[in-house]
């Protein structure tokens, strides 16, 4: 019986590879290949050379987060040699800007003077010592400056308890939502800067956070003087 | 009882598709879009997962409890396995819309929308459709990702519709729908300057007066609600979109821009700094303000700062390098090669600057623009004679700028280091020697021969007569060829019987060379095209197979003769 294992085993042989010669690969393949996700574009979704650091695991207390971090004084492409000679201006942490979180896309062209009883409204912090009202308690202005839209006086500030060098203050758009409220500060330079923990840094904010609620997403702006 | 049943029935699709919320989880780029697009017709909120980063137990945490949630998720390549119960267990009901092609979903999603307003765009690359979907999102309209072969549904569903053609299309999308007299916004010449013109309109439309700029290659879940228009941009800031911005600025019309990530900082802060100082000179201070959408965090679930949440998508991006920079000592010229190493062709400027000791020797320029096809390499010299440097380091700084239209160059490339001295001759020396069409192939094969004792480099272009027009074919690319050898270059083509007749004679350019990338030398040589044997009307490869089988049968019988064991008597 051998030899009809033999010959079975040459005819199937053979006409497996008959087969596979006229298998061909059409369709969308290559299209689809080209939408999926991972084979896009260049972007990176880190936050390159905007670094943030969360602070002491998040919470303040269940009323306030923070965050602190750097803005690099050297945002640059990685090609050095043609951004020498391609661009004539790069902006660095001394050039100046500011810091924002906020829950939404807060309408930057309307920003204004928010106040403690506005968050505490918005974010449903309630009576309590370390609402809004009770935080935001420093009287000097902020001088927020967004290029074009000059916040500069607020009645809701609070300065960070030494050794950090920054401030928070409140502000909002027209609306009344929390994601029409932004929480910003000035950047200062990193030799300049110091955050809760004595360390260098380019900003330090703080944000409410709703008690009792596990779901806010605040979102990190930096405007660039 | 029939019209009860049937009133049961609607009831049964209306409750389906009473969603208030749109969820995507999928890694195919067309799904996502058309949740985005579906989501902005019916004004319902939508989320897509991110990735990389997608993480479902966030996605829901995000997404929130209590709704009634479209759920678009690939039924091959989703981001999540786990999306749909996580959302279920957090109160939510969930109908699952599983979508195996995104291009079907695509067709699918826009009957469903009850659209009755739609914007064409090509479906090939992204660029289109992030232009436009702001645009959609402000008029309800549904986005199409169309082209030649899926046309005749999607003309089906937009007929008698309000519908618009953006951009770069396919010409049979174009004739078509142009009985539906459509709007039509860009001419498809120039990606940016299309994207500058749906940016104006939807500006001025409504009223908006900031936008955000990015380069098209990816969403950010900021963009999908279409606030604020995309104003497309490269690494380098493209002429038609930077005078868009300075006349807007100028007009006060635009206040200020956001970027999604870092990558982009650079060339707008630079843009911004520029119109400025422009503006300034002329006496007036107006500028935009800049701002950078850079993280995000979720404090109570512990996240930290984290990246945004992004969708990579597919932008056309030409890329080109700096292959070889050297001086030849023989013609006195340096000589710098430019590849071509992206999926098209691309217009690209040239600056190279001769330093001695870092200090600049001499500094050349090209007038305007080049352009270089996919795979090819350029080779440009320029006359410079360093033989009376007797002292001192002598580098090179090349600067290439590059981009897809003669009119936006985005992108950049740069090399620097020491100049390189080589020394050869150009002797190269080749020929056309047939050009033979094969049907069976469906391909033009033209063999080329090197006559020099020298390899050669060559770069082909065939010209032949196609439907009644002229057409030129590029190659696949440049090929090098061995001394006294013979290359054969296939284009691949399907040519009619009537083709065949107009084309007894066709013609093939050369530009060739003795070293890569600098083929100065041209020829252009007019062959008979000659018809290949197609063995009886069979592919070669049954052929083939055919002879391949009967030849094991052969051997299969004789081995069963040979090795039989001899029967006993």
């Amino acid at each position: 019986m051998k030899w009809m294992y033999l010959v079975f085993g040459v005819l199937l042989l053979g006409g497996l590879s008959f087969a596979m010669s006229n298998a061909s690969i059409l369709g969308s393949v290559v299209e689809r290949g080209r939408w999926l996700g991972m084979t896009g574009g260049n972007v990176t979704t880190e936050g390159g050379n905007i670094t943030g650091v969360n602070l002491n695991g998040s919470t303040l207390t269940d009323r306030w987060a923070a965050f602190y971090g750097n803005v690099s004084g050297n945002i640059r492409l990685t090609d050095s040699v043609g951004t020498n000679n391609v661009y004539t201006w790069a902006w660095n942490d001394s050039s100046g800007g500011s810091v924002c979180f906020s829950e939404g896309n807060f309408a930057w062209a309307s920003a204004a003077t928010a106040t403690g009883a506005q968050v505490d409204t918005a974010f449903a912090l309630g009576t309590v010592a370390d609402n809004a009202a009770g935080t935001f308690t420093d009287a000097a202005a902020c001088g927020l400056n967004f290029t074009n839209v000059a916040v500069v006086d607020t009645s809701a500030k609070v300065t960070h308890t030494s050794p950090s060098t920054f401030w928070t203050c409140a502000i909002k758009d027209t609306g009344a939502a929390k994601a029409d409220f932004a929480f910003c500060t000035n950047m200062s330079t990193s030799t300049a800067g110091k955050n809760w923990n004595n360390e260098a840094a380019n900003y330090e904010i703080m944000v409410p956070t709703t008690p009792g609620l596990g779901t806010e997403t605040y979102y990190a702006f930096a405007q660039l003087n | 009882m029939r019209f009860a049943i049937f009133l049961f029935m609607l009831s049964l699709v209306v409750v389906a598709s009473a969603e208030d919320y749109v969820a995507i989880n999928s890694m195919d780029g067309r799904d996502v879009l058309s949740g985005i697009f579906y989501a902005n017709v019916k004004g319902l909120p939508v989320r897509f997962m991110p990735v990389p980063g997608g993480d479902a137990e966030l996605f829901t945490l995000k997404t929130g409890g209590n709704h009634s949630i479209l759920l678009i998720q690939s039924a091959d390549v989703p981001i999540s396995g786990f999306l749909q119960a996580d959302l279920q267990s957090k109160n939510n009901t969930v109908e699952l819309y599983p979508s195996s092609d995104g291009g079907a979903t695509n067709l699918d999603l826009a009957q469903r929308s009850g659209a009755t307003s739609f914007i064409v765009v090509d479906s090939a690359y992204s660029d289109g459709a992030i232009s436009v979907l702001p645009y959609a999102a402000q008029t309800k309209s549904y986005v199409m990702l169309a082209n030649k072969n899926n046309i005749a549904q999607v003309k089906a569903i937009v007929q008698g519709k309000k519908v618009m053609i953006y951009g770069l299309v396919d010409q049979e999308v174009r004739d078509s729908l142009a009985s539906l007299n459509p709007e039509t916004v860009g001419t498809g010449d120039d990606k940016y300057e299309d994207n500058v013109a749906i940016v104006k309109k939807t500006m001025d439309e409504f009223g908006i007066n900031r936008v955000i700029i990015a380069d098209g290659t990816f969403l950010e879940q900021g963009m999908v609600k279409g606030d604020l228009p995309v104003l497309l941009t490269g690494k380098l800031v493209p002429q038609p979109t930077y005078d868009f911005v300075k006349q807007e600025v100028l007009d006060g019309k635009l206040t200020g821009v956001m970027l999604l990530g870092n990558d982009l900082v650079v060339p707008i802060y630079d843009m911004r700094e520029r119109i400025k100082a422009e503006l300034a000179a002329q006496g007036l201070n107006k500028t935009l303000g800049i701002t950078v959408k850079f993280g995000q965090a979720m404090p109570s679930a512990g996240t930290g700062v984290m990246g945004l949440d992004m969708f990579q998508m597919p932008a056309y991006q030409p890329k080109l390098d700096i292959g070889e920079v050297g001086y030849n000592s023989q013609s006195k010229s340096v000589m710098v090669r430019v590849d071509n190493t992206g999926d098209g062709s691309a217009y690209y400027s040239i600056e190279v600057r001769i330093k001695v000791d870092g200090n600049d020797y001499k500094v050349f320029s090209a007038n305007g623009t080049n352009r270089i096809d996919r795979g090819e390499q350029n080779g440009v010299q320029y006359p410079i004679d360093l033989s009376g440097v007797k002292e001192g380091n002598v580098t090179a700084l090349v600067l290439i700028k590059y981009g897809s239209s003669r009119s936006s160059l985005e992108s950049f490339s740069s090399k620097e280091g020491p100049l390189t001295s080589i020394s050869y001759t150009d002797n190269s020396d080749v020929a056309v020697q047939a050009a033979r069409y094969d049907s069976t192939k469906q391909s033009v094969l033209v063999t080329i021969k090197n006559n020099a004792n020298q390899p050669a480099y060559i770069f082909t272009r065939l010209g032949l007569t196609m439907s009644g027009a002229a057409t030129n074919i590029t190659g696949p690319g440049a090929e090098s060829i061995d001394p006294g050898s013979l290359l054969v270059v296939e284009f691949p083509l399907q040519l009619s019987q009537a083709d065949l007749a107009a084309n007894k004679n066709v013609m093939v350019y050369l530009d060739y060379g003795a070293r890569q990338g600098f083929l100065n030398k041209h020829g252009q040589y007019p062959v008979t095209l000659e018809e290949a044997a197609a063995a009886g009307g069979f592919p070669i490869l049954i052929v083939a197979g055919l002879a391949v089988l009967v030849i094991l049968v052969i051997v299969a019988v004789a081995a069963f003769f040979l090795m039989r064991k001899p029967q006993k008597k």
